[in-house]
């Protein structure tokens, strides 16, 4: 073995991935379309938060939700019988939705002619935020029963959104959710963050988070 | 888990690589792995005869893991520490407030290739 040559490649795994992404991004300004990319645990409230805004924002914009997981399409389904346009990604067991399987997703949907298109990244709070999709915006959702506690047990989530919604607070009284600690912990990782504290069952805070889509869509559509 | 995914395009990108520069057998890749990026080496290694299955270039490709060091530096007393032995506290002062110095990348470092493993073009 001792005449082995050696290449030094000394890359990012991910730079493929992020090159990708970047075209993605550059891509979705050329057609004029916001890409939200949803991360959030199972259950956290995905679904039911994007049906709520999506009443409101379909007043001014054309809308579209991806959306991803390794099994089934009840989502998709509870979205088209919403009468949103929709579709739904296999992700083949991958735990979250990648550069590439984000670029075949778009040309299937075939939705350059919309402004704002919806990704529901596969429940989990690791692997989306290990994984660039090109989204123009990354957004993630903790729902009040998961605890206050997240940013410190999943940093990298926190770290790479723009936006942090924490939802369900309607059902705060039976949890202990500390507003402040959770506030300082995601400023601590990523200052400019935006953080919404919202209910989609009774529609409290729905229309300030409503109110940045439609900001950044447009800051998009400027561009 | 997630560790498969990225292992996947760590083995691609090697892959890529090594025809780019007309290897045709690989001897070993070496991973460097931040200790921050949550990736446990030993999935990696458990995963690797998974992924490169049926890929010719790596038949007997051995894989190398180094390890990257999560270091910080604490933005109130400027101590240094290691993130997660203290658990992203500062053992000096008790701050939260840090500078990530390294351990956050997951590189592919280098390829060992085998002379016979050459194109001779
Ligand atoms: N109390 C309360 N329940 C909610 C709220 N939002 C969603 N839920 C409930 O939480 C459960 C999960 O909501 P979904 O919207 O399906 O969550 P999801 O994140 O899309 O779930 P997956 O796609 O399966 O990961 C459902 O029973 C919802 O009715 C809320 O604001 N308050
Ligand atoms: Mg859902
Ligand atoms: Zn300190």
């Amino acid at each position: 073995m001792a005449n082995i040559k050696v290449i030094d490649v000394n890359v990012g795994v991910t730079a493929e991935n992020d090159r990708l992404a970047d075209a993605i991004r550059r891509r979705n300004l050329d057609n004029h379309t916001a890409l939200f990319n949803m991360m959030a645990s199972p259950g956290s409230g995905k679904t039911t938060l994007l049906l709520a805004i999506a009443e409101t924002l379909r007043e001014d914009f054309a809308i579209g939700v991806m959306e991803a997981d390794i099994e089934a399409t009840v989502d998709a389904e509870a979205m088209a019988a919403a009468g949103l346009r929709t579709m739904q990604v296999h992700t083949g067991g991958e735990c979250a939705m990648d550069a590439a399987m984000t670029a075949k997703a778009l040309d299937e949907f075939d939705g350059d002619d919309l402004d704002i298109i919806f990704l529901e990244n596969v429940g989990n709070l690791v692997c989306p935020a290990e994984q660039d999709t090109g989204a123009s915006r990354n957004v993630a959702i903790l729902s009040i029963p998961e605890g206050d506690d997240k940013p410190l047990k999943y940093p990298l989530m926190f770290e790479i959104c723009d936006a942090v919604i924490v939802s369900k607070i309607d059902t705060r009284m039976y949890f202990d959710f500390d507003d402040d600690a959770f506030r300082e912990r995601v400023s601590e990782l990523n200052p400019d963050c935006e953080l919404f504290f919202l209910s989609a069952k009774t529609g409290e805070g729905v229309d300030a988070f409503c109110d940045w889509v439609k900001a950044q869509t447009l800051m998009v559509k400027k561009a | 888990m997630h560790e498969i995914s990225v292992l996947k395009q760590a083995v691609d990108l090697a892959e890529q690589t090594a025809m780019d520069n007309g290897v045709t057998r690989i001897a070993y890749i070496t991973l460097e792995v931040g200790e921050l990026t949550g990736y446990l080496p030993v999935f990696f290694h458990k995963y690797f005869p998974v992924v490169t299955e049926n890929k010719p270039i790596f038949e007997g490709t051995e894989l190398h893991i180094i390890s990257d060091a999560g270091e910080a530096l604490c933005k109130d007393c400027e101590a240094m520490y290691n993130v997660m032995r203290c658990e992203g506290v500062c053992p000096v002062c008790g701050s939260r407030r840090k500078e990530i110095l390294g351990g956050q990348d997951f590189l592919l470092k280098e390829i060992g290739i085998c002379p016979e493993g050459m194109n001779n073009e």
